[in-house]
Protein backbone atom coordinates (compact mmCIF):
# COMPACT_ATOMS: atom_id res chain seq x y z
CA UNK A 1 0.00 0.00 0.00
CA UNK A 2 2.73 2.50 0.99
CA UNK A 3 3.96 1.93 -2.97
CA UNK A 4 0.67 3.17 -4.25
CA UNK A 5 0.70 6.64 -2.03
CA UNK A 6 4.13 6.85 -3.09
CA UNK A 7 3.58 6.58 -6.29
CA UNK A 8 0.25 8.88 -6.29
CA UNK A 9 2.05 11.30 -4.65
CA UNK A 10 4.60 11.39 -6.96
CA UNK A 11 2.29 11.27 -10.08
CA UNK A 12 -0.16 14.03 -9.11
CA UNK A 13 2.28 15.96 -6.62
CA UNK A 14 3.73 17.58 -9.80
CA UNK A 15 -0.11 18.82 -10.80
CA UNK A 16 -0.57 22.22 -9.00
CA UNK A 17 2.95 23.21 -10.44
CA UNK A 18 2.43 23.22 -13.95
CA UNK A 19 -0.84 25.10 -13.46
CA UNK A 20 1.41 27.78 -12.53
CA UNK A 21 2.51 30.13 -15.66
CA UNK A 22 6.49 31.22 -15.07
CA UNK A 23 6.58 34.75 -14.58
CA UNK A 24 8.23 37.25 -17.03
CA UNK A 25 8.22 37.74 -20.54
CA UNK A 26 9.09 34.45 -21.26
CA UNK A 27 6.76 31.90 -23.20
CA UNK A 28 5.57 28.87 -21.95
CA UNK A 29 7.50 26.11 -23.20
CA UNK A 30 4.06 24.60 -23.77
CA UNK A 31 3.11 27.53 -25.60
CA UNK A 32 6.12 28.27 -27.51
CA UNK A 33 6.33 24.22 -28.63
CA UNK A 34 2.95 24.55 -30.00
CA UNK A 35 3.63 27.35 -32.20
CA UNK A 36 6.66 25.71 -33.70
CA UNK A 37 4.70 22.47 -34.22
CA UNK A 38 1.82 24.67 -36.02
CA UNK A 39 4.73 26.64 -37.75
CA UNK A 40 5.67 22.86 -39.31
CA UNK A 41 2.19 21.98 -40.12
CA UNK A 42 1.64 25.74 -41.95
CA UNK A 43 4.30 25.52 -43.79
CA UNK A 44 4.92 22.29 -44.76
CA UNK A 45 1.49 22.62 -46.13
CA UNK A 46 2.14 26.22 -47.68
CA UNK A 47 4.97 24.48 -49.88
CA UNK A 48 4.17 21.38 -50.45
CA UNK A 49 7.14 20.30 -49.27
CA UNK A 50 8.01 16.82 -50.35
CA UNK A 51 10.09 14.34 -47.62
CA UNK A 52 12.92 14.71 -49.17
CA UNK A 53 12.72 18.10 -49.32
CA UNK A 54 11.31 18.42 -45.61
CA UNK A 55 14.14 16.32 -44.35
CA UNK A 56 16.83 18.65 -45.35
CA UNK A 57 15.07 22.04 -45.12
CA UNK A 58 13.64 21.08 -41.48
CA UNK A 59 16.87 20.52 -39.39
CA UNK A 60 18.34 23.95 -41.50
CA UNK A 61 15.73 25.99 -41.04
CA UNK A 62 15.32 24.96 -37.35
CA UNK A 63 18.99 25.67 -37.18
CA UNK A 64 19.03 29.12 -38.11
CA UNK A 65 15.80 29.88 -36.29
CA UNK A 66 17.84 28.84 -33.41
CA UNK A 67 20.52 31.48 -34.08
CA UNK A 68 17.57 34.28 -34.72
CA UNK A 69 16.29 33.81 -31.09
CA UNK A 70 19.66 34.55 -29.67
CA UNK A 71 20.28 37.54 -31.83
CA UNK A 72 16.19 38.33 -31.19
CA UNK A 73 16.21 37.97 -27.41
CA UNK A 74 19.40 40.05 -26.62
CA UNK A 75 17.50 42.74 -29.17
CA UNK A 76 14.55 42.65 -26.72
CA UNK A 77 16.51 42.60 -23.55
CA UNK A 78 18.42 45.84 -24.99
CA UNK A 79 15.22 47.47 -25.20
CA UNK A 80 14.29 46.39 -22.19
CA UNK A 81 17.18 48.23 -21.25
CA UNK A 82 16.85 51.12 -22.91
CA UNK A 83 12.90 51.35 -21.65
CA UNK A 84 13.88 50.80 -17.60
CA UNK A 85 16.87 53.27 -18.08
CA UNK A 86 16.18 56.01 -20.47
CA UNK A 87 16.82 58.85 -17.33
CA UNK A 88 19.61 56.85 -15.65
CA UNK A 89 22.03 55.40 -18.25
CA UNK A 90 24.50 57.33 -19.10
CA UNK A 91 24.01 59.39 -23.29
CA UNK A 92 27.24 56.77 -23.68
CA UNK A 93 25.57 53.73 -22.02
CA UNK A 94 22.32 54.96 -24.48
CA UNK A 95 24.29 55.15 -27.97
CA UNK A 96 26.16 52.02 -27.24
CA UNK A 97 22.87 50.25 -26.66
CA UNK A 98 21.77 52.13 -30.01
CA UNK A 99 24.85 51.19 -31.90
CA UNK A 100 24.58 47.70 -30.71
CA UNK A 101 20.38 47.77 -31.90
CA UNK A 102 21.73 48.48 -35.10
CA UNK A 103 24.49 45.25 -35.39
CA UNK A 104 22.08 43.15 -33.99
CA UNK A 105 19.54 43.58 -36.88
CA UNK A 106 22.45 43.27 -39.36
CA UNK A 107 23.29 39.65 -37.67
CA UNK A 108 19.78 39.10 -37.78
CA UNK A 109 19.78 40.08 -41.53
CA UNK A 110 23.40 38.15 -42.22
CA UNK A 111 21.71 34.92 -40.61
CA UNK A 112 18.95 34.79 -42.82
CA UNK A 113 20.58 35.20 -45.93
CA UNK A 114 23.31 32.71 -44.80
CA UNK A 115 20.35 30.48 -44.81
CA UNK A 116 19.13 31.73 -47.86
CA UNK A 117 21.95 30.46 -49.62
CA UNK A 118 21.78 27.11 -48.10
CA UNK A 119 17.81 26.58 -48.66
CA UNK A 120 18.55 27.71 -52.51
CA UNK A 121 20.42 24.20 -52.59
CA UNK A 122 17.47 22.37 -51.10
CA UNK A 123 14.27 24.41 -52.61
CA UNK A 124 13.33 24.70 -55.65
CA UNK A 125 12.62 28.57 -56.81
CA UNK A 126 9.43 28.71 -56.16
CA UNK A 127 8.88 26.95 -53.06
CA UNK A 128 11.93 29.20 -51.95
CA UNK A 129 9.99 32.21 -52.77
CA UNK A 130 6.74 30.94 -51.38
CA UNK A 131 8.73 30.15 -47.57
CA UNK A 132 9.08 33.66 -46.99
CA UNK A 133 5.21 34.37 -48.05
CA UNK A 134 4.11 31.73 -45.74
CA UNK A 135 6.09 32.62 -42.65
CA UNK A 136 4.54 35.90 -43.01
CA UNK A 137 0.79 33.87 -43.57
CA UNK A 138 2.01 32.20 -39.99
CA UNK A 139 2.27 35.25 -38.43
CA UNK A 140 -0.93 36.84 -39.30
CA UNK A 141 -2.57 33.62 -38.99
CA UNK A 142 -1.15 33.81 -35.37
CA UNK A 143 -2.45 37.36 -34.84
CA UNK A 144 -5.85 36.27 -36.01
CA UNK A 145 -6.38 33.51 -33.54
CA UNK A 146 -5.32 35.57 -30.74
CA UNK A 147 -8.10 38.34 -31.71
CA UNK A 148 -10.50 36.02 -32.17
CA UNK A 149 -9.75 34.33 -28.61
CA UNK A 150 -10.14 37.66 -27.19
CA UNK A 151 -13.40 38.48 -28.96
CA UNK A 152 -14.24 35.06 -27.33
CA UNK A 153 -13.09 35.42 -24.14
CA UNK A 154 -14.76 39.24 -24.18
CA UNK A 155 -18.06 37.75 -25.26
CA UNK A 156 -18.36 35.11 -22.77
CA UNK A 157 -17.81 37.17 -19.96
CA UNK A 158 -20.95 37.66 -17.75
CA UNK A 159 -21.91 41.12 -17.64
CA UNK A 160 -20.89 43.15 -15.04
CA UNK B 1 23.57 2.43 7.98
CA UNK B 2 22.42 0.67 5.22
CA UNK B 3 19.10 1.10 3.02
CA UNK B 4 16.99 -0.75 0.76
CA UNK B 5 17.45 -0.13 -2.94
CA UNK B 6 13.55 0.08 -3.43
CA UNK B 7 13.86 2.78 -0.57
CA UNK B 8 16.64 4.84 -1.94
CA UNK B 9 14.44 4.85 -5.00
CA UNK B 10 11.58 6.53 -3.59
CA UNK B 11 14.11 8.60 -1.42
CA UNK B 12 16.12 10.20 -4.53
CA UNK B 13 12.79 10.49 -6.15
CA UNK B 14 11.16 12.64 -3.45
CA UNK B 15 14.10 14.46 -3.48
CA UNK B 16 13.75 15.34 -6.99
CA UNK B 17 10.32 16.65 -6.30
CA UNK B 18 11.57 19.75 -4.47
CA UNK B 19 14.47 19.79 -6.55
CA UNK B 20 12.98 19.73 -10.24
CA UNK B 21 10.47 22.83 -9.26
CA UNK B 22 13.96 25.01 -8.78
CA UNK B 23 15.43 23.33 -11.64
CA UNK B 24 12.24 23.30 -14.34
CA UNK B 25 10.59 26.96 -13.32
CA UNK B 26 13.46 28.82 -11.68
CA UNK B 27 14.27 30.69 -14.18
CA UNK B 28 12.60 34.51 -14.88
CA UNK B 29 11.65 35.67 -11.95
CA UNK B 30 14.66 36.96 -10.13
CA UNK B 31 14.69 40.20 -10.16
CA UNK B 32 17.97 40.91 -8.95
CA UNK B 33 19.69 39.61 -12.23
CA UNK B 34 20.23 42.60 -14.42
CA UNK B 35 21.92 41.70 -17.68
CA UNK B 36 19.88 38.09 -18.41
CA UNK B 37 22.10 35.92 -20.07
CA UNK B 38 21.17 35.23 -23.64
CA UNK B 39 23.23 32.14 -24.78
CA UNK B 40 22.48 29.79 -27.64
CA UNK B 41 20.71 26.18 -27.11
CA UNK B 42 23.34 23.48 -27.87
CA UNK B 43 21.28 20.33 -26.93
CA UNK B 44 18.85 19.07 -28.91
CA UNK B 45 18.19 15.91 -25.91
CA UNK B 46 17.02 17.21 -22.73
CA UNK B 47 17.84 15.81 -19.26
CA UNK B 48 15.45 13.65 -18.19
CA UNK B 49 14.70 11.91 -15.08
CA UNK B 50 11.85 8.60 -15.34
CA UNK B 51 10.73 6.85 -12.36
CA UNK B 52 8.72 3.47 -12.67
CA UNK B 53 6.86 0.84 -10.55
CA UNK B 54 5.99 -2.88 -12.40
CA UNK B 55 4.21 -5.13 -10.40
CA UNK B 56 2.66 -8.98 -11.44
CA UNK B 57 0.24 -10.80 -9.29
CA UNK B 58 0.75 -14.19 -7.38
CA UNK B 59 1.15 -17.36 -8.91
CA UNK B 60 1.81 -20.84 -9.50
CA UNK B 61 5.01 -21.97 -10.55
CA UNK B 62 5.94 -25.34 -12.69
CA UNK B 63 9.33 -26.09 -13.00
CA UNK B 64 11.85 -29.46 -13.27
CA UNK B 65 12.27 -30.25 -9.49
CA UNK B 66 9.04 -30.71 -7.68
CA UNK B 67 10.74 -30.32 -4.18
CA UNK B 68 12.03 -27.01 -4.74
CA UNK B 69 9.19 -25.83 -6.53
CA UNK B 70 6.95 -26.77 -3.47
CA UNK B 71 9.79 -25.14 -1.05
CA UNK B 72 9.57 -21.65 -3.05
CA UNK B 73 5.94 -21.78 -3.22
CA UNK B 74 4.00 -19.19 -5.07
CA UNK B 75 5.85 -16.06 -6.98
CA UNK B 76 5.47 -12.81 -8.04
CA UNK B 77 7.58 -10.13 -8.77
CA UNK B 78 7.89 -6.68 -8.64
CA UNK B 79 10.40 -4.13 -9.72
CA UNK B 80 11.10 -0.18 -9.47
CA UNK B 81 13.47 1.47 -11.25
CA UNK B 82 14.77 5.12 -11.36
CA UNK B 83 17.07 6.26 -14.37
CA UNK B 84 18.32 9.62 -15.72
CA UNK B 85 20.38 10.74 -18.76
CA UNK B 86 21.82 14.20 -18.99
CA UNK B 87 24.11 15.07 -22.31
CA UNK B 88 27.45 16.11 -21.64
CA UNK B 89 28.52 17.61 -25.25
CA UNK B 90 26.70 18.23 -28.64
CA UNK B 91 28.16 19.13 -31.35
CA UNK B 92 26.34 20.50 -34.92
CA UNK B 93 28.25 21.62 -37.89
CA UNK B 94 26.93 21.69 -41.54
CA UNK B 95 28.88 18.80 -43.58
CA UNK B 96 28.00 17.56 -47.27
CA UNK B 97 29.40 18.53 -50.90
CA UNK B 98 26.87 21.51 -50.74
CA UNK B 99 27.02 22.12 -47.01
CA UNK B 100 23.18 21.76 -46.43
CA UNK B 101 23.15 18.41 -43.78
CA UNK B 102 22.86 19.34 -40.05
CA UNK B 103 25.20 16.49 -38.68
CA UNK B 104 25.17 16.35 -34.90
CA UNK B 105 26.93 14.56 -32.55
CA UNK B 106 25.86 13.97 -28.97
CA UNK B 107 27.17 12.88 -25.79
CA UNK B 108 25.37 11.56 -22.88
CA UNK B 109 25.86 10.62 -19.35
CA UNK B 110 23.23 8.05 -18.22
CA UNK B 111 22.77 6.91 -14.51
CA UNK B 112 19.76 4.04 -13.41
CA UNK B 113 19.07 2.65 -10.24
CA UNK B 114 16.92 -0.86 -10.03
CA UNK B 115 15.25 -2.55 -7.61
CA UNK B 116 13.98 -6.33 -8.63
CA UNK B 117 12.00 -8.11 -6.12
CA UNK B 118 11.08 -11.51 -6.41
CA UNK B 119 9.04 -12.90 -3.88
CA UNK B 120 8.33 -16.35 -3.33
CA UNK B 121 5.65 -17.69 -0.19
CA UNK B 122 7.54 -20.23 0.20
CA UNK B 123 10.60 -18.13 1.52
CA UNK B 124 11.31 -16.84 5.16
CA UNK B 125 13.66 -14.13 4.18
CA UNK B 126 13.05 -12.88 0.57
CA UNK B 127 16.11 -12.23 -1.92
CA UNK B 128 16.05 -8.17 -2.54
CA UNK B 129 17.99 -7.46 -6.09
CA UNK B 130 19.32 -4.32 -7.13
CA UNK B 131 21.34 -2.80 -10.16
CA UNK B 132 23.01 0.19 -10.02
CA UNK B 133 25.08 1.51 -12.97
CA UNK B 134 26.32 4.50 -15.07
CA UNK B 135 27.31 4.74 -18.81
CA UNK B 136 27.74 6.86 -21.64
CA UNK B 137 26.29 6.97 -25.12
CA UNK B 138 27.00 8.41 -28.04
CA UNK B 139 24.89 9.26 -31.05
CA UNK B 140 25.60 10.75 -34.64
CA UNK B 141 23.59 12.02 -36.86
CA UNK B 142 24.85 12.46 -40.44
CA UNK B 143 23.70 12.92 -44.10
CA UNK B 144 20.13 13.76 -43.25
CA UNK B 145 19.15 9.96 -43.12
CA UNK B 146 22.02 7.93 -40.60
CA UNK B 147 22.42 7.71 -36.97
CA UNK B 148 25.11 5.73 -34.93
CA UNK B 149 24.25 4.78 -31.42
CA UNK B 150 26.34 3.27 -29.16
CA UNK B 151 26.14 2.62 -25.26
CA UNK B 152 28.36 1.42 -22.63
CA UNK B 153 26.60 0.94 -19.27
CA UNK B 154 28.66 -0.73 -16.46
CA UNK B 155 26.59 -1.93 -13.59
CA UNK B 156 26.96 -3.70 -10.44
CA UNK B 157 24.64 -6.10 -9.14
CA UNK B 158 23.60 -7.79 -5.77
CA UNK B 159 21.21 -9.40 -3.59
CA UNK B 160 20.72 -7.38 -0.36
CA UNK B 161 20.22 -11.07 1.48
CA UNK B 162 23.81 -11.27 1.87
CA UNK B 163 25.62 -7.77 -0.09
CA UNK B 164 29.31 -8.85 0.53
CA UNK B 165 29.33 -11.95 -1.50
CA UNK B 166 26.77 -10.93 -4.41
CA UNK B 167 28.49 -7.76 -5.35
CA UNK B 168 29.47 -8.38 -9.18
CA UNK B 169 30.26 -6.08 -11.69
CA UNK B 170 29.19 -6.34 -14.94
CA UNK B 171 29.04 -5.11 -18.84
CA UNK B 172 26.17 -4.23 -21.15
CA UNK B 173 26.94 -2.40 -24.24
CA UNK B 174 24.15 -1.82 -27.68
CA UNK B 175 25.33 -0.54 -31.30
CA UNK B 176 22.71 0.62 -33.29
CA UNK B 177 22.74 1.70 -36.67
CA UNK B 178 19.67 3.51 -37.75
CA UNK B 179 18.16 4.25 -41.43
CA UNK B 180 15.79 6.59 -41.75
CA UNK B 181 14.83 6.20 -45.03
CA UNK B 182 11.27 8.17 -44.77
CA UNK B 183 9.75 9.94 -42.01
CA UNK B 184 7.50 7.39 -42.08
CA UNK B 185 9.90 4.41 -42.28
CA UNK B 186 12.85 3.39 -40.59
CA UNK B 187 15.02 0.62 -39.82
CA UNK B 188 17.65 -0.61 -37.31
CA UNK B 189 20.53 -3.03 -36.60
CA UNK B 190 22.84 -3.62 -34.75
CA UNK B 191 24.26 -5.59 -32.06
CA UNK B 192 23.96 -5.95 -28.04
CA UNK B 193 25.28 -7.21 -24.96
CA UNK B 194 22.67 -7.68 -22.42
CA UNK B 195 20.98 -9.56 -19.48
CA UNK B 196 17.53 -8.70 -20.31
CA UNK B 197 16.46 -12.63 -21.11
CA UNK B 198 17.57 -13.85 -17.96
CA UNK B 199 21.37 -14.39 -18.73
CA UNK B 200 24.10 -12.82 -20.86
CA UNK B 201 23.72 -12.92 -24.20
CA UNK B 202 25.32 -11.35 -26.74
CA UNK B 203 22.76 -10.79 -29.95
CA UNK B 204 21.97 -8.89 -32.77
CA UNK B 205 19.30 -6.56 -32.94
CA UNK B 206 16.67 -5.32 -35.45
CA UNK B 207 13.90 -2.79 -35.75
CA UNK B 208 11.71 -1.36 -37.97
CA UNK B 209 9.03 1.97 -37.67
CA UNK B 210 6.34 2.50 -39.93
CA UNK B 211 4.41 5.62 -39.49
CA UNK B 212 5.79 9.05 -38.02
CA UNK B 213 6.92 9.22 -34.86
CA UNK B 214 4.75 12.93 -34.14
CA UNK B 215 1.78 11.18 -36.41
CA UNK B 216 -1.45 9.41 -35.16
CA UNK B 217 -0.36 6.20 -35.84
CA UNK B 218 3.17 4.22 -35.76
CA UNK B 219 3.96 0.49 -35.65
CA UNK B 220 7.50 -0.49 -34.08
CA UNK B 221 8.93 -4.02 -34.14
CA UNK B 222 12.45 -3.68 -31.86
CA UNK B 223 13.66 -7.36 -31.63
CA UNK B 224 14.49 -8.21 -28.73
CA UNK B 225 13.06 -4.84 -26.82
CA UNK B 226 9.08 -4.55 -27.75
CA UNK B 227 6.53 -4.87 -30.61
CA UNK B 228 3.99 -1.93 -30.26
CA UNK B 229 1.27 0.13 -32.31
CA UNK B 230 0.73 3.67 -31.08
CA UNK B 231 -2.36 5.98 -31.71
CA UNK B 232 -1.96 9.57 -30.60
CA UNK B 233 -5.46 10.96 -31.24
CA UNK B 234 -4.25 13.74 -29.54
CA UNK B 235 -0.89 15.71 -28.85
CA UNK B 236 -1.44 15.16 -25.06
CA UNK B 237 -2.57 11.52 -25.24
CA UNK B 238 -1.31 8.27 -26.94
CA UNK B 239 -2.44 4.81 -26.80
CA UNK B 240 0.23 2.12 -27.00
CA UNK B 241 -0.41 -2.11 -27.61
CA UNK B 242 2.67 -3.45 -26.94
CA UNK B 243 4.63 -6.53 -26.06
CA UNK B 244 8.08 -6.41 -24.45
CA UNK B 245 10.33 -8.32 -22.62
CA UNK B 246 11.88 -7.67 -19.06
CA UNK B 247 14.36 -9.93 -17.29
CA UNK B 248 18.00 -9.92 -15.49
CA UNK B 249 20.29 -11.53 -13.83
CA UNK B 250 21.66 -11.61 -10.58
CA UNK B 251 24.10 -13.27 -7.90
CA UNK B 252 21.76 -14.31 -5.00
CA UNK B 253 23.12 -15.55 -1.82
CA UNK B 254 22.45 -19.12 -0.89
CA UNK B 255 21.77 -18.52 2.36
CA UNK B 256 18.40 -20.24 2.48
CA UNK B 257 19.92 -23.45 0.67
CA UNK B 258 18.13 -23.16 -2.80
CA UNK B 259 21.17 -25.06 -4.17
CA UNK B 260 21.75 -28.35 -2.31
CA UNK B 261 25.64 -27.65 -2.66
CA UNK B 262 28.36 -25.72 -1.04
CA UNK B 263 27.71 -22.64 -2.52
CA UNK B 264 27.02 -19.86 -0.78
CA UNK B 265 26.74 -17.78 -3.76
CA UNK B 266 23.66 -19.23 -6.47
CA UNK B 267 23.28 -17.19 -10.07
CA UNK B 268 19.15 -16.28 -10.30
CA UNK B 269 17.90 -15.20 -13.67
CA UNK B 270 14.10 -14.23 -14.61
CA UNK B 271 12.44 -13.19 -17.62
CA UNK B 272 8.86 -12.64 -18.79
CA UNK B 273 6.97 -10.64 -21.87
CA UNK B 274 4.56 -8.31 -20.66
CA UNK B 275 1.68 -7.67 -23.10
CA UNK B 276 -0.85 -4.76 -22.51
CA UNK B 277 -2.40 -1.52 -23.19
CA UNK B 278 -0.65 1.36 -22.13
CA UNK B 279 -1.73 5.37 -21.98
CA UNK B 280 0.70 8.33 -21.98
CA UNK B 281 -0.25 11.31 -21.00
CA UNK B 282 2.05 14.62 -21.80
CA UNK B 283 0.31 17.64 -20.22
CA UNK B 284 3.86 19.37 -21.50
CA UNK B 285 7.23 19.40 -22.80
CA UNK B 286 8.36 18.88 -19.29
CA UNK B 287 6.58 16.35 -17.91
CA UNK B 288 4.77 12.94 -19.22
CA UNK B 289 3.80 10.00 -17.28
CA UNK B 290 2.01 6.66 -18.52
CA UNK B 291 -0.37 3.94 -17.05
CA UNK B 292 -0.23 0.00 -18.04
CA UNK B 293 -1.86 -3.31 -17.27
CA UNK B 294 -1.88 -6.30 -19.24
CA UNK B 295 -0.75 -10.19 -19.45
CA UNK B 296 2.67 -11.23 -18.06
CA UNK B 297 3.61 -14.31 -20.54
CA UNK B 298 5.85 -16.70 -21.17
CA UNK B 299 7.71 -16.55 -17.22
CA UNK B 300 10.80 -18.18 -16.92
CA UNK B 301 13.26 -18.07 -13.34
CA UNK B 302 16.16 -20.03 -13.78
CA UNK B 303 18.62 -21.01 -10.94
CA UNK B 304 22.05 -21.88 -12.15
CA UNK B 305 25.33 -22.72 -9.81
CA UNK B 306 29.03 -21.62 -11.66
CA UNK B 307 30.57 -24.30 -9.03
CA UNK B 308 28.11 -27.08 -10.11
CA UNK B 309 28.47 -26.05 -13.73
CA UNK B 310 32.92 -26.18 -13.51
CA UNK B 311 33.05 -28.91 -11.76
CA UNK B 312 30.52 -31.17 -14.82
CA UNK B 313 32.37 -29.30 -17.50
CA UNK B 314 28.76 -27.54 -18.12
CA UNK B 315 28.16 -23.96 -19.37
CA UNK B 316 28.54 -21.46 -16.63
CA UNK B 317 24.92 -20.68 -17.01
CA UNK B 318 23.41 -23.97 -17.29
CA UNK B 319 20.38 -23.72 -14.93
CA UNK B 320 20.17 -26.67 -12.53
CA UNK B 321 15.93 -25.42 -11.75
CA UNK B 322 13.68 -23.87 -14.68
CA UNK B 323 10.77 -22.84 -13.55
CA UNK B 324 7.78 -21.64 -14.95
CA UNK B 325 5.93 -19.40 -13.43
CA UNK B 326 1.78 -19.21 -14.40
CA UNK B 327 0.55 -16.40 -16.77
CA UNK B 328 -0.44 -13.16 -14.68
CA UNK B 329 -2.20 -9.81 -14.55
CA UNK B 330 0.58 -6.75 -14.09
CA UNK B 331 0.55 -2.86 -13.63
CA UNK B 332 3.04 -0.21 -14.51
CA UNK B 333 3.24 3.03 -14.06
CA UNK B 334 6.13 5.97 -14.59
CA UNK B 335 6.67 9.02 -14.74
CA UNK B 336 9.44 11.05 -16.92
CA UNK B 337 10.50 14.94 -16.11
CA UNK B 338 12.60 16.78 -18.80
CA UNK B 339 14.57 19.92 -17.93
CA UNK B 340 16.33 22.45 -19.46
CA UNK B 341 16.04 23.85 -22.98
CA UNK B 342 16.63 22.35 -26.18
CA UNK B 343 17.36 23.23 -29.59
CA UNK B 344 14.37 23.33 -31.94
CA UNK B 345 13.46 20.11 -33.93
CA UNK B 346 9.95 20.35 -35.02
CA UNK B 347 9.97 19.03 -38.02
CA UNK B 348 13.28 17.30 -37.87
CA UNK B 349 12.43 13.56 -38.19
CA UNK B 350 15.88 12.35 -38.03
CA UNK B 351 16.21 13.91 -34.60
CA UNK B 352 12.85 12.31 -33.68
CA UNK B 353 14.31 8.82 -34.36
CA UNK B 354 17.34 9.99 -32.14
CA UNK B 355 14.87 10.98 -29.51
CA UNK B 356 12.99 7.64 -30.01
CA UNK B 357 16.13 5.72 -30.17
CA UNK B 358 17.38 7.15 -26.68
CA UNK B 359 14.05 6.00 -25.33
CA UNK B 360 14.35 2.64 -26.31
CA UNK B 361 17.75 2.14 -25.24
CA UNK B 362 16.09 3.01 -21.21
CA UNK B 363 19.61 3.86 -18.73
CA UNK B 364 20.49 0.26 -17.57
CA UNK B 365 19.33 -1.56 -20.45
CA UNK B 366 15.94 -2.41 -18.48
CA UNK B 367 13.46 -1.93 -21.26
CA UNK B 368 11.26 0.40 -19.19
CA UNK B 369 10.56 2.89 -22.15
CA UNK B 370 9.71 5.93 -20.80
CA UNK B 371 8.07 7.08 -23.73
CA UNK B 372 8.81 9.45 -26.67
CA UNK B 373 7.48 12.70 -24.98
CA UNK B 374 9.98 14.76 -25.98
CA UNK B 375 8.90 14.33 -29.51
CA UNK B 376 6.13 16.99 -30.55
CA UNK B 377 3.13 15.71 -31.52
CA UNK B 378 1.86 17.10 -34.80
CA UNK B 379 -0.32 19.82 -35.16
CA UNK B 380 -3.14 20.19 -37.72
CA UNK B 381 -5.74 21.77 -35.87
CA UNK B 382 -6.37 24.90 -34.51
CA UNK B 383 -7.73 23.92 -31.89
CA UNK B 384 -4.41 22.36 -30.70
CA UNK B 385 -3.35 25.89 -29.99
CA UNK B 386 -5.63 26.94 -27.16
CA UNK B 387 -4.23 28.61 -24.62
CA UNK B 388 -1.42 30.07 -26.90
CA UNK B 389 -1.24 33.57 -25.63
CA UNK B 390 0.38 37.05 -27.10
CA UNK B 391 3.92 36.45 -25.50
CA UNK B 392 4.42 33.54 -26.62
CA UNK B 393 4.35 34.97 -30.28
CA UNK B 394 5.34 38.36 -29.37
CA UNK B 395 8.92 38.78 -30.83
CA UNK B 396 7.57 37.12 -34.63
CA UNK B 397 5.21 40.21 -34.97
CA UNK B 398 6.01 43.17 -36.90
CA UNK B 399 3.94 46.47 -36.76
CA UNK B 400 3.81 46.54 -40.31
CA UNK B 401 1.64 43.11 -39.36
CA UNK B 402 -0.99 44.68 -37.69
CA UNK B 403 -2.17 46.88 -40.42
Amino acid sequence: MKHVYILLLVLFGWIPLFAQTPAGNTPTPSGAERVQALKVAFITKALNLTPDEAQKFWPVYNEYSDKRDVVRKQLQANRQKVKDGSETLSPEELLRLADEEMTLRQQDLDLQKEMHEKLKKILPAKKLALLYVAEEDFKKELLKMLKEDNTNKKGTEPPK
Amino acid sequence: MSMRPGKLIYAVTICWMFLLPAFAFGTGADSLRKEPRIREVRNYIRPALSFSLFATGQREISGNMPGLTNRLGQYKFRQSSLSFYTPLYTRTRFAGADSTNVNTFHLLFTLNALSDQPQFTGLEKQHRLYKVGIGLRAIWTFNSQFIMFADVSPFATGDKYDEQSTKRLRLGATVVFNYMISPKFSFRVGVTKNFLLGNKFIMPMFGIRIGKLDGKCYFQLQFPRHTSLTIQPTPKFSINIYSRSYGGLYNISNGDSLYAGMDSVIQFGHFGVANGVRFDFRPGPNFNFFITGGLAMRNHIWLYSYDYNRANNLNPLAPFYKGRPDGTLFLQAGLTFRFGKAKRSAGNYLMYDVFDLNNTMDPGDNNNNPGNGDITPEMQRKRDMEKVQYKDVEDLVDETDLY
